[in-house]
């Protein structure tokens, strides 16, 4: 049996959180008990190993998530999904130095995060 | 006559050339007098010794003989000599016989021996060696003293007109060549005092008067031009001063108006010492006026962060690299240390040649202006990071419970339900749209329509899943800036138009979607939506139609909004629907 892409979401804003763990199970995929602060998303990364980080850059808590994403992508290379509601420039520019899979602008439809999940697929299976 | 009552130098030559004349007449006078009286005395001696010798001569014979009428007619003969008085012939001290003037009578010799008036002699008479007697004789000088008296007379009355003479003749040849030109000249003098120039001098003359007389026209002429000279002199001086004092009126003035002035004054000179500065730059540095003066302004007054730059405009200013400096602004250091923030403006200076002397500033403390205006900002900045913020979070609330409707829709069953819901979020997702437009605004009050619509139809066809491929969409929309009162109502309506659109158009068929927006001259906002879809059945009323879209429409566009809807239903359907953009003032 294939293994199922395990998708960890790091979003600070619960509703939409629990709408896109619903959606993203409902399309067949393994989704990590969702974070809302950036220590979470790095213990999250490092105990449930997901294959991809869907995350909100705007997290609760004194670690900011760009941080937080950048401790996870030098620790375990984890393709992530950025997710903003700000137009921040300078924390684009910071994000793009992380090598993300893709960087979206909220509000985000859950078409936009499937291909953004498949863009991330293909990433790993090319890495694998 | 004017000569005599002169009392200068004229009269002084008159009463010397009187003394030196008369000191040599009287000598000349005693001279003569005195050469004739000896000439006389000389005369009288001859004769009395002529008498004596004639005596000697005579009377020896008749004395040895005692012929004593010979010596009475001796005597007598002797008389004949005018200037005798006395005549005695004495034999062995006896008196034989004697005469004597009837005016001197009874007079003896020894009387007229003692006399100065007399001359006297006794010879003795010999003969043959032996002493036969003596005679005396006297002579009276009185013919002298006659003769002194009348050449005294004579001799002073030719003195007397000699001196006339002289004194005339010294008197008008030095009145004439002299004093004349002279008292000219002191004339001329006099006026010249009086400071008349336009006097003739006689300089015909080749003596010392007339070199003195051309020396003094010269010194005229001279003096004339030096007058000329001095007059122009004084009239420029005085014309200076009457400038002098319109000047110090002006500057007065000048220093009155910079002194009520309500900036700063300063005029810095080249070499960067202060020249000028007004009350208010004392008042605004807290420096008495004589504290600033002769200073160099930028070493004591400016601080050291600002030096710099400072001094490099200056230099701009002061070499002619600029003319002036409309605006620059620099800190100045006050007496109680304190930095004040002054804007400036510069201007240079220049000297009668046009170079540049100094520059003249005037500046205004604008301390307190820029931290209000700084705090303005701060202030600002902080309201639009809050609205923001506000519309990022109504955004998010939007986005909650949009995601809320689609949580409970997949847990209902109920297709028309899910519906229901599934439109009623995207009712909310057109008003969160608004609001993410409004957040990424560079102006938080304002959106473009054609940036939103956009965004709207692809929100809308993706929510539907309706590709363009299906149903292609035209648009044609004009740079439409609206307020949020208008953006979001109008988002309502064309959320309400393209679902419809896509959910009853073109069933299975492919189809068209145009959409134009404009705004008129009259700023009214136009709509033109249209499809080429089925349009409305045949039998659909649209008075009763209860459908919440439709009605949406309707409602916004003439309530709230207070435009018109103009419905077309041939091949498709097309909404016209315009209002004016008046409604609402700008809130932000």
């Amino acid at each position: 049996m294939k293994k199922k892409i395990k998708i960890l979401i790091a979003e600070d804003e619960a509703i939409i959180a629990m709408r896109m763990e619903m959606e993203l199970k409902s399309l067949g995929y393994d989704v990590c008990k969702p974070v809302s602060t950036g220590k979470k998303v790095i213990k999250s990364a490092e105990n449930d190993k997901p294959d991809i980080v869907l995350m909100d850059l705007h997290l609760v808590g004194k670690m900011p998530g760009i941080e937080a994403a950048r401790t996870i992508w030098n620790n375990y290379k984890i393709p992530m999904i950025f997710m903003t509601g700000y137009q921040d420039e300078e924390l684009m520019q910071k994000a793009m130095e992380l090598n993300p899979v893709a960087y979206l602008i909220k509000p985000v439809e859950i078409c936009e995060i499937e291909a953004a999940i498949d863009l991330a697929k293909e990433k790993l299976r090319i890495e694998n | 006559m004017e000569l005599f009552r002169s009392k200068g130098i004229q009269r002084r030559f008159i009463m010397g050339l009187i003394s030196v004349i008369s000191v040599i007449l009287i000598i000349f006078y005693i001279s003569y007098i005195s050469i004739n009286a000896k000439s006389i005395e000389d005369d009288l001696q001859e004769q009395l010794l002529r008498a004596s010798a004639l005596a000697k001569e005579s009377l020896p014979s008749a004395l040895w003989q005692y012929h004593y009428e010979y010596t009475n007619d001796f005597i007598n003969s002797l008389f004949l000599f005018k200037d005798i008085v006395f005549v005695s012939i004495m034999s062995e001290d006896t008196t034989i016989t004697a005469k004597t003037h009837p005016d001197f009578k009874k007079k003896d010799f020894l009387y007229f021996k003692n006399s100065s008036d007399f001359i006297t002699d006794e010879t003795v008479i010999r003969y043959e060696n032996n002493n036969v007697g003596k005679i005396r004789i006297a002579m009276t000088r009185v013919r002298i003293n006659d003769m002194i008296l009348s050449q005294s007379i004579s001799a002073f009355s030719l003195l007397l007109v000699i001196f006339a003479a002289i004194f005339s003749t010294v008197l008008k040849l030095s009145g004439k060549y002299i004093f004349s030109p002279l008292l000219k000249l002191e004339n001329s003098a006099k006026l010249i005092s009086d400071g008349n120039f336009d006097i003739h001098i006689d300089t015909s003359s080749k003596d010392e008067i007339g070199q003195l007389a051309e020396t003094f026209s010269r010194m005229i002429h001279n003096l004339k031009s030096v007058t000329a000279s001095r007059d122009e002199l004084n009239y420029e001086i005085m014309e200076r001063k009457k400038a002098e004092k319109k000047l110090v009126r002006e500057k007065e003035k000048a220093q009155h108006y910079l002194d009520i002035a309500g900036v700063i004054f300063i005029v810095i000179n080249a070499d960067q010492t202060v020249s000028l500065i007004n009350k208010k730059g004392c008042e605004v540095f807290g420096y008495e006026e004589s504290e600033i003066l002769g200073k160099n302004w930028f070493d004591h007054f400016i601080p050291e962060n600002d030096r710099k730059k400072t001094v490099a405009e200056f230099f701009r200013l002061i070499t002619g690299e600029v003319e002036h400096i409309e605006y620059f602004e620099n800190y100045v250091m006050t007496k109680n240390n304190d930095n004040r923030l002054i804007a400036w403006h510069n201007v240079v200076l220049r000297d009668e040649k046009g170079k540049v002397t100094s520059t003249l500033s005037s500046g205004e403390d604008i301390t307190e202006q820029r931290k209000i205006a700084q705090n303005l900002r701060s202030s600002l900045k902080e309201k639009e990071i809050l609205l923001r913020e506000l519309y990022h979070r109504t955004k998010n609330n939007m986005q909650i419970i949009c995601s809320m409707l689609a949580m409970q829709a997949i847990s209902i069953k109920d297709e028309n339900f899910k519906k229901i819901l599934s439109e009623t979020e995207n009712r909310i997702k057109s008003m969160a749209l608004v609001h993410q437009k409004l957040y990424q605004a560079k102006d938080l009050s304002k959106i473009n329509l054609k940036d939103y619509v956009a965004d709207l139809v692809f929100l809308l066809f993706k929510s539907y899943g309706v590709s363009e491929k299906k149903v292609s969409v035209f648009t044609d929309i004009e740079d439409v800036i609206v307020l949020i009162d208008t953006a979001i109502p109008c988002g309502l309506i064309l959320n309400e138009l393209i679902t419809n659109s896509i959910k009853y158009a073109f069933q299975d068929r492919e189809g068209e979607i145009r959409l134009h927006i404009c705004k008129t001259e009259t700023n009214e906002i136009n709509m033109i939506f249209s499809d080429n879809g089925v349009g409305f059945p045949d039998n659909y009323d649209l008075e009763k139609a209860n459908t919440l879209g439709i009605r949406s429409i309707y409602m916004i566009t003439e309530h709230q909004l207070g435009g018109k809807v103009d419905l077309k239903t041939d091949n498709g359907v097309s909404y016209h629907i315009k209002f004016k953009d008046i409604l609402y003032d700008q809130r932000v």
